[in-house]
């Protein structure tokens, strides 16, 4: 560095040297600064001037700045860029003539780490370290605005796809993992792909298991992992310690909202691969990728923004354990049969704040009065909820209702301490929250400050009977504090005590010691009293965090609540059924299934609801054939959600359903060109098929519209027919398969468990009418010319087409099917054959060499 | 010269149509009445603006086959009767066959529908005339659109009222509706707001989708056989009194009707507990057998005629005034204290001053107030028992001074207890009076002297 360097811009370096990795904004007076590449970053992503700078090098230093107040939305935009914030604050006030300020990086704001409600969505936003030894792969994960904290392992055989699907269940915003996994890290598909970020490599000594164990005790303040179940799960243990590390190294604070580890058993959850989670619309629409249209914003009748994070959270974690699924939906089912107890719910619900972030802020520092208002209230309305419950008697609001004691000391100490109309009245400077009575000392000095001014006006009088001046004023800036002001027609009248100080155009301004002194007096007791009120506000900080784990266990039974009550009041609204889910059913039976987001986005037309039976024997695989616009993706398609919807505890749009536990379900709707990873629509297609037919099993819902597209019909079919062939076969998973291979319905009959349906149709007056009911039995006509003409290509594109049609069906694909039924009964004719041949063998008789040429005939009639 | 034409069949339905169809309200009621008629359990309701532009009722009912679409929208068609014996006993809503063919000539009607094991099918007809007939996708049950009301008659579309009044008469057919048919799911939406959502239970949850939490709890349920009458529902507490009788709902043979003789019975079972000029809360449901009751009387359906008048009367009068006796007779009281202000209601029965809600009387009022309160009874005694009274006031919350209002209440009783007989009266010292203020729009707190 050179040496004409400012000490101000040498301490930015060394600062920075510290904090390589993020952006470093340093304040500097009423704004925060960037140098350098961070000021060409900034400029660009936040739209900021780039200026320049006197540093004592020879250019000017690159800056830009932002003011400290309205920092907030910077940092906001900087995080979502993907981009770490040092915070550098200054920490002692600013002396003449010494030295610079002190200052020193407070916290730092990573995606993972943020903890201000203005950058965290709706979401939980988590933090995921992940420790690779060998096979063995732990994985923690934390949200710290509201403390929730998770550790698992990865216990499928195929640890590429078992990691995966824990990062698509639970997708962090920012990942830690140590060098052995981080060389793997390319080959997991949803980092691969980029729907996650980077994770970034911590030292191994952080992943050790010595090192996180201390860690993780004391930061749960234990010591013994016994109770969490984390005892003997050294790989999730380990990871803990790298992410403990980090938060702690971040947030430069304790974080005693921290205080719990719940370990999750990754095969208590069902498994949907991110492009099931795409293709269902679980949480975006696909076209639009907007909230309205996803199943999210069908069941989202929450009222708290905790009970909105959790059933968001339920969508992306569908359970895959019947008891746990029962536990939530007897629950639903009370509730949907009080309308009394619902509303009286609702209405207690709306008005409670996020006490789970209000926690988390408590821990962390940055809880304002306002917010403390706000506890108290939230924490007032609880008995009216309990009352609510009274009646109930499913085990789950039986808990809700434990997790809900009274908080009388909390509220009764918050509404003593703060003083709601001078919070709400939202001054910023100089704003009493502290109610009167709650502190001696405070009263008085109030008393003294609101005093002071009537003492100033007592003066004010004085001094005008003294002198005589008539239109002498007290008043009082920032600068000179407060002064006599006297016009310039009475200036001669002025006293020998009055100092003068200041000249305006009208008057001049004067102090007497009287008046300093008095003024010393006002302006120390202002600050003496906002001094004091820290320290009493600190004191409640302390207070409340003695009561923080069991709030955070209420929030989080009313976040759960909530999440019920939102179950509930969207079955009733829209007539949902409750779906029986039991370990023992091994079918999916629903009567009059309609498709919940187009019957509710559709309200003009009436939605044609349709059955659905997939069994485990006869009926395993559904062959759907019929034109398109018919309804067969919708009716596929309705048939995963209501089977999802089952398997997080809501009610399900239909008369009756009963539906069998699945483990996974998968998608492959759609056509898409991947065009810029290098893939085509069938190489997408077909990479997407791979992974259902080597990750599926007999538990395992697939769904498959049109596989077989994107390349010649004839490959398409083959491949097609066989792919069926497999998964009724091998697989024997419950599947929906829509095509428009005719060829295809010939399998019922041959191959076990495979039925066909189409979507029904009428031809009427040379158009077709889609009556939206399938009916058994496939079809041969696709009316893929008549829906072309629905779409409006024009009339002798339409005319020309039906001929060709005409010519091509007389001629040869009808031969195909019959030429499949040759090859396999051919071979299965001569295989019978062979067998026929070795049975009749007498062993005993035969000699090595006529063994021998026996062999090698048999393998001449197989060819 | 010819004068007298023989009016063609689309001029004479129109005419026809004003009977029965006069405004939005009438065409919705006979939507809905035909789908209850074909067995709905889910019955969907749907109006824009006022139901002038557009009427959609949706059902989950038995359908209408496919061949039987086009007759529907003939005059005097009606699947609901067939011969003359029929009409002595009308068991469905619709019988008249007048309805659909009305609602036609006057508006467009789309009717969609399908039975079971029937295809869907959607038949449109516009001001008479058949626009489109054809094979249509949709689910088991029957939904009628109605649109663009009186298009075709200008002079009527001109009476029709602006569609916020229009609404409000809908809205309050519905509600009737739910009430009188608890076991049917009712869906309610106005202009892409849902009003009401009833869930097909029972006339409980029924009142509560319409009324309030408040009037919900201060019903007396109502529950009586009386020969082949079967009398059922709701009747509010005294102390829930309106100025007026829109509070009053009587369905007979699931018809919801406005009837003079019943609703004079009831009132007048209600009169000791009343003051003039308020009528209570009810919700009731009469079963009479259908040859004891004629339903074809007015052209709206509003009213039937009795058989025997004079009977039902008294029967209603006494089935009401007993449950009213009986809840309000003053037994002896348990230990616990009442949480709700109803058991300390009883006091209701003894009120002395008018209520009106909220007002504060000064002191010229009083004088108008009666000096005197009789309590009368036709049947039985009316003891009160001192004690009981006492022990009321003392728990009864609001009082500073338990003592004081012990002895008022001590007093009270005394008087009351002194003159046992069958007329009691009791004299209120009433000059020293002063309100204090209305609790609850229930109780008048006074002073009289030191007392509260």
């Amino acid at each position: 560095m050179a040496k004409g360097l400012s000490p101000m811009m040498k301490h930015y370096l060394e600062t920075k040297e510290k904090y390589k990795d993020a952006i470093l904004m340093y304040r500097l007076g009423d704004f925060y600064e960037l140098f350098f590449e961070d000021a060409e970053i900034c400029s660009r992503v936040l739209e900021l001037t780039l200026t320049g700078k006197d540093c004592g090098l020879e250019e000017r230093a690159p800056m830009c700045g932002v003011p400290y107040h309205a920092v907030e939305p910077y940092v906001a935009k900087l995080i979502a860029n993907g981009y770490k914030v040092a915070i550098c604050e200054q920490l002692s006030e600013p002396t003449k003539g010494k030295a610079i300020v002190e200052r020193d990086v407070v916290r730092i704001i990573t995606p993972g780490t943020v903890i201000d409600s203005s950058m965290v969505e709706d979401r939980s936003n988590y933090l995921k370290s992940i420790y690779k030894e060998n096979e063995n792969i732990g994985i923690s994960y934390l949200d710290i605005s509201t403390g929730e904290f998770y550790a698992t392992e990865v216990t499928a055989t195929d640890k590429i796809s078992g990691t995966n699907d824990i990062l698509t269940r639970v997708r962090p915003s920012e990942i830690l993992c140590n060098n052995e996994f981080y060389k793997i890290a390319e080959d997991i598909p949803s980092i691969k792909l980029n729907y996650l970020s980077k994770p970034q490599v911590l030292p191994n000594e952080f992943f050790e298991f010595e090192f996180a164990n201390t860690t993780l005790k004391n930061q749960l303040n234990t010591n013994s992992l016994k109770q969490y179940n984390m005892a003997t799960r050294q790989f999730a243990v380990c990871s803990t310690g790298a992410l403990l590390h980090y938060v702690t190294d971040t947030q430069k604070r304790e974080l005693s909202h921290i205080n719990k580890i719940e370990y999750v058993v990754s095969d208590h959850y069902m498994q949907l691969d991110a492009n099931t989670r795409r293709n269902l619309e679980l949480t975006e629409t696909i076209r639009e990728r907007k909230k309205r249209g996803s199943l999210l914003w069908l069941l989202n009748k929450t009222k708290t923004k905790m009970g909105e994070r959790l059933l968001c959270n339920y969508i992306d974690q569908p359970l895959y354990d019947d008891k746990e699924i029962n536990y939530r939906s007897k629950a639903v089912s009370e509730l949907t049969k009080n309308i009394y107890a619902r509303e009286l719910i609702g209405e207690c619900l709306y008005n409670i704040y996020d006490i789970e972030r209000l926690c988390g802020k408590v821990s962390y520092g940055n809880i304002t009065p306002k917010d403390c208002v706000s506890l108290k209230r939230s924490l007032q309305l609880l008995p009216n909820l309990t009352e609510a419950l009274r009646s109930f008697e499913s085990q789950a609001i039986l808990d809700i209702k434990q997790a809900i004691p009274s908080y009388d000391e909390v509220v009764n100490k918050l509404e003593c301490a703060f003083d709601e109309s001078s919070i709400a009245s939202n001054q910023k400077d100089n704003v009493i929250f502290i109610k009167s009575g709650y502190n001696e000392k405070i009263d008085e000095l109030v008393e003294l400050k609101q005093n002071g001014r009537a003492l100033i006006a007592k003066m004010e009088v004085m001094e005008k009977e003294r002198t005589g001046i008539k239109n002498l004023k007290i008043g009082y800036n920032k600068v000179f504090g407060y002064y006599i002001e006297v016009t310039n027609s009475q200036k001669h009248m002025v006293p020998f005590d009055y100092i003068r100080k200041q000249t305006t155009v009208n008057g001049e301004r004067f102090i007497t010691e009287e008046l300093k002194n008095l003024e010393e007096k006002i302006l120390s007791a202002d600050e003496e009293l906002i001094r004091l009120q820290m320290q009493l506000f600190d004191d409640i900080r302390e207070f409340l965090l003695g009561y923080l784990p069991q709030m955070q266990a209420t929030a989080r039974a009313i976040a759960f609540l909530d999440v019920l009550y939102s179950f509930a009041s969207v079955a009733v609204e829209r007539n949902y059924c409750k779906p029986i889910i039991s370990k023992t059913n091994k079918s999916i039976e629903i009567i009059a299934g309609r498709h919940p987001i187009v019957e509710a986005i559709n309200k003009d037309e009436e939605f044609v609801p349709n059955d659905t039976i997939l069994n485990d024997s006869d009926c395993r695989t559904m062959v759907i054939t019929g034109p398109n616009m018919a309804g067969k993706s919708t009716y596929m398609r309705q048939v995963a959600l209501i089977t999802l919807m089952a398997h997080i505890g809501s009610f399900v749009p239909a008369t009756s359903a009963k539906i069998a536990l699945t483990d996974r379900i998968f998608t492959r709707v759609g056509a898409s060109d991947d065009l810029s990873f290098g893939q085509s629509t069938f190489m997408v297609e077909m990479s997407e098929v791979s992974i259902i037919l080597k990750n599926a099993t007999n538990n395992s819902l697939i769904i498959l519209d049109e596989v077989g597209r994107g390349t010649s019909t004839f490959d398409g079919l083959s491949i097609a027919w066989s792919v069926m062939e497999y998964v009724s076969t091998h697989l024997c998973a419950k599947t929906l398969f829509a095509t428009h291979y005719h060829e295809l319905t010939d399998l019922e009959g041959k191959l076990e468990g495979v039925k066909n349906y189409r979507v029904s149709v009428k031809e009427f007056n040379n158009s077709v009418i889609f009556l939206r009911k399938i009916v058994r039995g496939g079809t041969n006509k696709s009316f893929g010319i008549e829906v072309a003409s629905l779409a409006g290509l024009p009339e002798e594109v339409i005319t020309k087409a039906r001929s060709i049609l005409h010519s091509l069906e007389q001629n040869q694909i009808n031969q195909v099917t019959n030429e499949v039924h040759n090859v396999n009964s051919h071979e299965q004719g001569k295989q019978r054959e062979v067998i026929r041949q070795i049975n009749d063998l007498d062993v005993n008789k035969l000699t090595p060499l006529e063994a021998f040429d026996l062999i090698i005939n048999l393998k001449n009639e197989l060819k | 010269m010819s004068k007298i034409n023989i009016l063609d069949k689309s001029i004479f339905n129109r005419i026809a149509a004003g009977e029965v169809v006069e405004k939005p309200a009438s065409v919705v009621k006979e939507m809905v009445e035909n789908s209850i008629d074909a067995g709905a359990t889910n019955i969907s309701i749907e109006i824009t603006n006022g139901g002038i532009d557009r009427i959609r009722v949706t059902d989950n009912g038995c359908g209408i086959e496919v061949d039987d679409m086009s007759k529907a929208f003939l005059p005097h068609a009606t699947s609901k009767i067939a011969t003359i014996s029929d009409l002595d006993k009308i068991g469905t809503l619709g019988f008249r066959g007048e309805a659909l063919c009305s609602i036609a000539s006057v508006a467009k009607v789309s009717l969609i529908s399908k039975t079971i094991n029937g295809e869907g099918r959607r038949y449109v007809v516009a001001g008479g005339e058949v626009v489109s007939d054809e094979p249509f996708g949709c689910s088991d049950g029957t939904t009628i659109i109605m649109e663009n009301l009186f298009y075709n008659v200008p002079a009527r579309a001109k009476f029709l009222r602006k569609p916020k009044q229009e609404e409000t008469e809908i809205t309050n057919y519905v509600s009737r509706l739910i009430m009188a048919n608890p076991k049917i799911a009712i869906k309610y939406v106005a202009d892409n707001k849902l009003v009401f959502q009833s869930p097909g239970t029972n006339l409980y949850d029924a009142i509560y989708t319409v009324y309030s939490k408040q009037i919900v709890d201060n019903l007396i349920e109502v529950e009586k056989d009386f020969n082949e009458y079967h009398i059922s529902g709701f009747i509010g507490k005294p102390i829930f009194s309106k100025p007026n009788r829109t509070y009053q709902t009587l369905v007979i043979n699931g018809r919801y009707v406005i009837n003079q003789t019943i609703s004079t019975a009831i009132y007048k079972a209600y009169e000791n507990y009343l003051m003039k000029g308020n009528f209570p809360f009810y919700v009731i449901n009469i079963s009479i057998p259908f040859d004891k009751v004629d339903v074809n009387v007015h052209p709206n359906k509003l009213d039937v005629k009795f058989e025997d008048p004079n009977k039902m009367f008294g029967m209603m009068y006494n089935i009401i005034a007993d449950i009213l006796f009986n809840t309000f007779t003053v037994k002896s009281i348990e230990e616990d204290i009442p949480t709700q202000t109803e058991k300390l209601l009883d006091l209701s029965s003894l009120s002395v001053l008018k209520k009106d809600e909220g007002k504060s009387f000064d002191n010229n009022t009083i004088d108008e107030a009666p000096k005197e309160v009789v309590l009368e009874n036709d049947s039985n005694d009316f003891k009160l028992n001192f004690n009981t009274i006492a022990n009321l006031l003392s728990t009864n919350k609001q009082n500073e001074s338990t003592l004081k209002s012990n002895a008022y209440a001590y007093n009270l009783a005394k008087q009351v207890e002194e003159s046992n007989s069958e007329q009691t009266n009791l004299n209120l010292d009433i000059d020293n009076y002063k309100i204090i203020g209305v609790i609850f729009n229930t109780y008048i707190i006074v002073q009289q002297n030191d007392y509260i």
